[in-house]
């Protein structure tokens, strides 16, 4: 059998990946400070959130870790035979491709209404999608090392962002907690679990770490730091904005152009948005990557190289026609495709669970009997 | 037109520089997919560019998710 990708990473590597993969929804839309109703309750959303997250990270390890050097697309066929392998794969694929045209459309829409109203957008996506289908061809190894550099980026730009507008924040706005009940919890946790269960990516990219055991311990990490980065952000949100804070389009941007430091620390908003282009690259070629992959191995490729600027191609298009404008794309990513996405997560891992507990007792009995 | 004419030069570029590396591996299977993956684009470019009103899968999701939105008390910006 050809190997597709020859790359290897490190534990860290796919930690930053993981991590820049959740936090880029946060540093453009933060869909889950302006879906909830009430906001004081929103850092208790993303605790239960990575409550949550964190068996499903688990599971998903532990079980690429029981195919060495497999990607879940290549286990879903050992476990569920070829046709029914190969059709889960197929909406695992479907997935991919819906995150790549949501990201790349958010980016868009993120400029278009930020800093260049008359720009097009096309213009905007077609730089997204160049810059990410080229570190995609290149392979997992350099996307990785990449992302690696972005995430310290990202996290520097978010700190700076959480601790400099500290004139502004009035602790008193996150009162009064749990006051409207745990229903006002419902939708950001719905929204949450819906970016978190593009963590189905861990199954593609635990055969390329270069100590797998170690995957299970990193997965953890990123839920919690992810989910650290963003509790953080909900309540530097709300401090500052106060009840308003889930009307902003851009919130962390929105923060971002309070700060000013003895007039001439400024125009921070300049650093948000070079940390968006960045980590939303890297989101977006880590998707386009794993969407050849899987293309790759669904139709027996020998290269998947080849695939990802057309892969580019149609998901700028397509960007361009699955939503009418960003409040249409908001409210989809928050509800419709995030309950979507858990569902789909949520099913793949029960049918290979069961697949494997069935194939486990088969065996077993087999083996008493032999 | 100006649109069209851009976009078989951004696709043709797209041809010539994958195409010549995959026939010189003779990656025949990928030439098919990579063949139907760059038509898919390029008409779905095509389309968008003539203003041609094309169906969002967004929306058949919204539909098939709806009732489960309604069972957790979530109101879509459609409901």
């Amino acid at each position: 059998m050809t190997v597709l990708e020859g790359g290897k990473i490190s534990g860290r590597q796919f930690m930053a990946v993981l991590i820049v993969l959740r936090i880029v929804p946060v540093t453009l839309v933060f869909s889950l400070i302006s879906n909830i109703n009430h906001v004081q309750d929103v850092w208790i959303a993303v605790i239960i959130g990575a409550v949550i997250t964190i068996p499903f990270a688990v599971l998903v390890t532990k079980l690429s870790l029981r195919f060495p050097g497999k990607t879940i697309i290549e286990y879903s066929q050992i476990l569920l035979g070829p046709v029914v392998g190969r059709l889960l794969g197929l909406v695992i694929l479907w997935c991919f491709l819906c995150t790549s045209i949501d990201i790349t459309r958010v980016l868009g829409e993120g400029y278009v209404i930020a800093i260049m109203p008359e720009t097009p957008i096309l213009a905007f996506m077609v730089m997204l999608a160049f810059m990410s289908s080229y570190a995609a061809r290149s392979g997992l190894e350099v996307t990785c090392r990449l992302g690696e550099d972005v995430f310290y980026i990202l996290v520097f730009v978010l700190l700076l962002t959480y601790v400099l507008p500290y004139n502004a924040m009035r602790f008193e706005n996150l009162r009064p907690v749990l006051a409207w009940g745990v229903s006002n919890l419902v939708p950001p946790v719905i929204s949450d679990l819906g970016f978190y269960s593009q963590f189905l990516m861990i199954g593609m990219l635990v055969p390329y770490l270069n100590r797998p055991e170690d995957a299970t311990k990193y997965a953890i990490y990123a839920v919690l730091i992810g989910s650290g980065l963003m509790a953080l952000a909900a309540v530097v949100l709300v401090a500052v904005f106060g009840p308003t804070a889930n009307s902003w389009t851009l919130p962390l941007y929105s923060l971002s152009r309070m700060i000013s430091l003895g007039e001439f620390f400024e125009r921070i908003e300049v650093a948000v948005m070079a940390a968006w282009t960045l980590s939303t690259g890297i989101k977006l070629a880590l998707f386009l990557w794993a969407a050849s992959i899987a293309i790759a191995q669904l139709f027996n490729l020998r290269a998947f190289e080849h695939l990802v600027y057309p892969l580019g191609a149609v998901i700028v298009a397509s960007g361009l026609f699955f939503f009418n404008s960003m409040v249409d794309l908001e409210d989809f990513l928050a509800k419709a495709g995030a309950v979507s996405s858990i569902l789909v997560a949520g099913v793949t891992l029960t049918l290979l669970y069961a697949a494997l507990g069935i194939r486990t007792l088969i065996r077993r009995r087999k083996g008493g009997s032999g | 037109m100006a649109t069209i004419v851009l976009l078989v030069a951004v696709f043709t570029v797209i041809g010539l520089f994958e195409v010549p590396k995959i026939v010189e591996k003779r990656l025949w299977r990928e030439l098919i997919v990579f063949s139907f993956l760059l038509v898919f684009g390029f008409t779905l470019s095509v389309l968008l560019a003539l203003d041609v009103p094309l169906p969002s899968p967004a929306r058949g999701t919204r539909f098939l998710m709806e009732p489960i939105l309604r069972l957790l008390g979530i109101h879509t910006y459609y409901s």
